[in-house]
This record gives structure tokens, C-alpha cells and sequence, in this order.
């Protein structure tokens, strides 16, 4: 079984501690909502744990192995990133896109069957067969999210990190792709998501880390994590609200 | 891109080079040009002397500027990039605009296209000791203009010094771009130059694919987008250099080339690379068939017969370019 190891991971950019001295540890099956207002640090630290950062100080530690010192096609083999903005720069075909996903098995123009498989699969659980022949900009907003987590998916990684998946998404989709991602914990993955819908925390993830101020204020099960008190005071509403 | 349209490519090119021998203000046949183009005929030094390497440097200097252009736009995910956005076309201009000013080129023929291809080097180390690999797309834009705009300004400084109208209109005419009387010599010195950016960039060519998503996401799917920036720019520089070496500064192929190449491979950035270059060859070596052409009484530059057709097209583009993002 998977698990990942966050000890300690600072990152500061311009004299500004973004994220301080987090630490904790995941292990396979295991589905993280990560919650917490904006500039909490909650994209800092998938960033960070993704690889993508090169001044986060600290140490992540997947299965033993730091993510430092991962090649990058290694790292692409065992973490998946799906980032907060999901750039497509060319009409490119969902298809591609998707393909993308398994650039670490070999290079885009000569997909292998086994990546050919994986797209299919990744197209299958995110329902997104339908529309995979079509170019990027004639899919709307709930489509390209659905094609982006296929990539992600695509992957076939022990770790997925999502930087607020469900975003501008309506509540049909989000529970479509809330659902996708539970089912690849519950087949052993890690997933981590950046969440604010704290309703959607609740009900899909096995478990809750809040950040507030660069900081983990809270780390338990959905229910214990999320109390009243601490909506309260992370994000300053009543409790209530969400 | 299948093999239709590669051999549709190519064809056109052969086309375009085929009849460039046939044209000039020597009237030859057909039958005529073929002879004295494999043969021994009196018209042989007009056709295999003057008339080849004219089109073979039309051709090539408008492939290498395709091929630049595909990579870089690839690259900065932006369809309006081309070899003049990161300054390296005037930096190497201006490197041959100082060996005419000095007239080195008066020792020998290769000082002006090697002073074009030393600046480009130049001008591509000044962009790594800016930290080129490690800038974001729209920096990298940024310190091109920059840079463009200190060339020009050089360029500038050059022709208000010139000591007198001959090198003034030697500076003029390469600034213009031209491929009137090359010879296999100056194809020779350029070629190799070009291959090797070709090489390069092809390299980096799966990685451009990746950048497709941006460069947090190129770098988690496993792009190292720092080699396949090094790559992406020491390639494209290579082919500007040798292409200004060869043609002067000749605007705007790299931009609509892998403009009309894109539909063809699905608007795969890592694949337009090649397409770009044919079309590229074939856009100027038919530019340098046209202005031949035209009736009128000084024959028209390449350079200028390139920005009044790609200029338009550079602005048409720009107009309907819509960035995708959600």
C-alpha cells in the first residue's frame, strides 16, 4: 500500500512564509479534502507536493523515496497533478489531451496500447467518451473539467492531487467528478483535493486537513475535523452557513 | 500529419523550386532549362550557377524560418511568436550590418553570414545569461522586445554612420533580405547550421506537445520544460541565424507557416514542426518566383515581398487568436 510523507514542507516566496513547517502523513485508500479560505496555502502545498516547487524546503517522502531527487518521468509515475488552471493552448482534440496524461510511458505522437487502454479507462470513469473526438474550446466548462480529470486519471497514478477539481462546476458535475475521485481512493490511491465546498468534504472524503494561514489548524475524519468552532474561525462565518 | 499531405507538401516545394529555374530575365525553355541544368549547355551557368542556389536558398531560408517559428510558438504557447519576438533576427542582423559597415565583407564572402550567425549565438547566450530557460512565456516575450528594439537601435545607429551611399545601400539591401546571387558556397556554410537547429528542435518536439497544458502541468505529466526550453531556443536560433545569414531579415514566414501547418496534424504543437518548414520553403521560394515576375523596373526585395503578403496575414491571425482556458 501506498503512503506519502509531508515533514516539515516551508515554502516562502519574497520574504512571505506561504506555507510553515506542514507535516503528515496518507496512506493508500485514503481520499484528503483539503480546506481552507483563500491563500491558506492549500495550492502552495500540492504544488509542492507534486514536485513543481524547487525552493519548498522540508522533505516528501513517497513509499521512502523523496520527491527531490525523482527524475521527472519517475515523479509523473507515481504523482498525478490536476493545477487550478487548466490551460489548453491549441485547439487540440479532448482525445489529446487526455493522451497527455501518459507522456511519462512514452511520447505523445506513439501512444502504446497499454496508455491506449488507460485513456479509454480514465474516459470511461469520467463519462467523457462521448465528446473525446472534439477539439478543446467546443466543450463547455463542465466537459474540458471532465477531460482534465481524465488526464489526471489517465495517468494511473498511486497519488492524485487536485487543486480545486469541482470549481465553477454545477452540481451535477461536481458530484460526478466528487464521485470519480472517491472511486479512485477506494481502489487504493491516495487523493488529495483542494476543496471549498465544505458540504462536498463531508460527504465524499474519508478525511479533513484545514489550513489556515500557511498552517494545519485541523486533521481528522470529515465530521471531527469539521466542527462548528472551527468554521467559525477558519473561515470566518457562521457555523451553519456551509 | 499522414502521408498525403506530407507528399502534397513536398510536392509543392519541388514545384516552387522547378519553377524557379525557369524563371529569369533569360528566356528558357523547359526542355532548355533541363538540359542545361543536368547537361552541358551554354545556358548552364545561368540555370545551375545563378538560378538553383537562388531558389535552393529561397527554399531553405524559408523552411528554417518555419521550423523557428513552430518551435517557439509551440514553446510560448502563443501563435504570434516567430524569431523576431525573442530578438535573435535583428541581433543577427545587426551582426552582419556591422561587418558591412566595417566592410569586412569585402575580405571574404562568408564574413557577413558567419557575423550573422556568431551574433545569433551571441544573442542567444545573452538570453540564457538573462535566465531564458527559467522565465515564464510572457518575460521571454518581454525581453525580446527589449532586445529587438536595442538591435534596432543599433541598426539605426549603423546607417546614420555610414561613411558613405554604397555601404549605405549594401546595409539597406540586406536589412531588406534578398536571395538574388547566392552561390552553392554561402548554401554550404548556412546549411549545416540549419540542420542542427532542425535536429533540436525536433528533440524538444514531445515536449512542446506537453506545454500544450501549461507548465505546471507539462512538468507534472513528466516534460523536463527546462532541457526542452534550452532546446526549443538554441534550435530556433540556429535556423534564424542561418537563415539571416543567408536571406537577409526576412519577416513574417514564421509566422503564418506553422499558422497554415497547424490544421494538418490536429494543432499538435510537436508535430507542426516539420509541416512548418515545407511550407515555409515553399511560401518564399514562390515569393521569390512572383517578384521576379512583376513588371517592374528594379526588381521588388524578397524581405519586402514577404511582409506585404505576411503582414496582413500576421494581423488577420492576431485578430481571430482566442486564448482557451476555463
Amino acid at each position: 500500500m501506498i503512503d506519502v510523507s509531508v515533514e516539515a514542507v516551508t515554502v516562502r516566496r519574497n520574504g512571505v512564509t506561504l506555507i510553515d513547517a506542514v507535516s503528515f502523513k496518507a496512506h493508500g485508500g485514503e481520499f484528503i479534502g483539503l480546506v481552507g479560505p483563500n491563500g491558506a496555502g492549500k495550492t502552495t502545498l500540492l504544488r509542492a507536493m507534486a514536485g513543481l516547487d524547487e525552493s519548498a524546503e522540508g522533505d516528501i517522502r513517497i513509499g521512502g523515496a523523496s520527491v527531490r531527487w525523482l527524475a521527472a518521468r519517475d515523479r509523473a509515475r507515481r504523482i498525478a497533478y490536476l493545477a487550478q488552471a487548466r490551460e489548453v493552448a491549441w485547439a487540440i482534440t479532448a482525445d489529446a489531451v487526455v493522451a497527455l496524461g501518459r507522456f511519462a510511458y512514452g511520447a505523445p505522437s506513439r501512444l502504446s496500447s497499454d496508455s491506449r487502454i488507460a485513456v479509454d479507462r480514465a474516459l470511461a470513469a469520467t463519462g467523457a467518451h462521448e465528446f473525446r473526438e472534439r477539439t478543446m474550446p467546443t466543450l463547455s466548462g463542465g466537459e474540458q473539467a471532465r477531460i482534465h480529470l481524465a488526464r489526471a486519471l489517465a495517468a494511473e497514478t498511486p497519488i492524485l492531487l487536485a487543486d480545486e477539481p469541482t470549481a465553477a462546476l454545477d452540481p451535477k458535475h461536481q458530484r460526478a467528478i466528487m464521485s470519480a475521485l472517491r472511486m479512485k481512493a477506494d481502489a487504493g490511491a491516495i487523493v488529495i483535493a483542494a476543496l471549498h465546498d465544505l458540504r462536498a468534504a463531508q460527504r465524499y472524503c474519508t478525511r479533513v486537513i484545514a489550513m489556515n494561514a500557511g498552517r494545519v489548524v485541523a486533521d481528522d475524519t470529515p465530521e471531527r475535523a469539521l466542527t462548528s468552532s472551527l468554521v467559525e474561525r477558519v473561515f470566518d462565518m457562521p457555523a451553519g452557513d456551509h | 500529419m499522414n502521408t498525403r499531405s506530407t507528399l502534397a507538401l513536398v510536392a509543392i516545394s519541388a514545384i516552387a523550386v522547378a519553377s524557379s529555374l525557369l524563371t529569369g530575365p533569360a528566356p528558357l525553355s523547359a526542355p532548355e532549362a533541363l538540359a542545361a541544368l543536368f547537361g552541358d549547355a551554354p545556358a548552364s551557368i545561368i540555370v545551375r550557377d545563378i538560378r538553383l542556389p537562388r531558389a535552393l536558398a529561397a527554399w531553405l531560408a524559408g523552411a528554417a524560418l518555419g521550423a523557428a517559428g513552430a518551435a517557439l510558438q509551440g514553446l510560448l504557447r502563443n501563435p504570434l511568436a516567430d524569431p523576431g519576438v525573442l530578438g535573435v533576427s535583428s541581433i543577427a542582423a545587426l551582426g552582419a550590418v556591422i561587418a558591412i559597415y566595417f566592410n569586412l565583407a569585402a575580405a571574404a564572402f562568408w564574413v557577413t553570414p558567419l557575423a550573422a550567425i556568431i551574433a545569433a549565438f551571441g544573442a542567444t547566450a545573452l538570453l540564457y545569461a538573462l535566465g531564458a530557460g527559467h522565465l515564464s512565456a510572457t518575460r521571454l516575450i518581454l525581453v525580446g522586445v527589449g532586445l529587438s528594439s536595442l538591435a534596432g537601435a543599433a541598426i539605426a545607429l549603423v546607417m546614420n554612420l555610414a561613411p558613405n551611399p554604397f555601404i549605405l545601400s549594401d546595409l539597406v539591401n540586406w536589412l531588406f533580405g534578398a536571395v538574388t546571387n547566392r552561390s552553392f558556397a554561402d548554401l554550404a556554410l548556412t546549411a549545416p547550421f540549419m540542420a542542427l537547429g532542425l535536429a533540436l528542435t525536433l528533440i524538444a518536439a514531445p515536449g512542446l506537445t506537453a506545454l500544450s497544458l501549461g507548465e505546471d502541468t507539462a512538468a507534472s505529466v513528466g516534460a523536463d520544460i527546462v532541457r526542452t526550453r534550452t532546446l526549443a531556443i538554441g534550435g530556433a536560433a540556429l535556423l534564424t541565424g542561418a537563415a539571416v545569414a543567408l536571406a537577409g531579415a526576412i519577416g513574417f514566414v514564421g509566422v503564418v507557416a506553422p499558422h497554415l501547418a497547424r490544421p494538418l496534424i490536429g494543432h499538435d504543437p510537436g508535430r507542426a514542426i516539420i509541416p512548418a518548414a515545407l511550407i515555409g520553403g515553399a511560401m518564399l521560394t514562390i515569393a521569390d518566383l512572383v517578384i521576379r515576375l512583376l513588371p517592374f523596373d528594379q526588381e521588388l526585395k524578397l524581405g519586402v515581398a514577404a511582409a506585404l503578403i505576411g503582414a496582413p496575414a500576421f494581423i488577420l491571425i492576431a485578430a481571430r487568436t482566442e486564448r482557451i482556458s476555463s
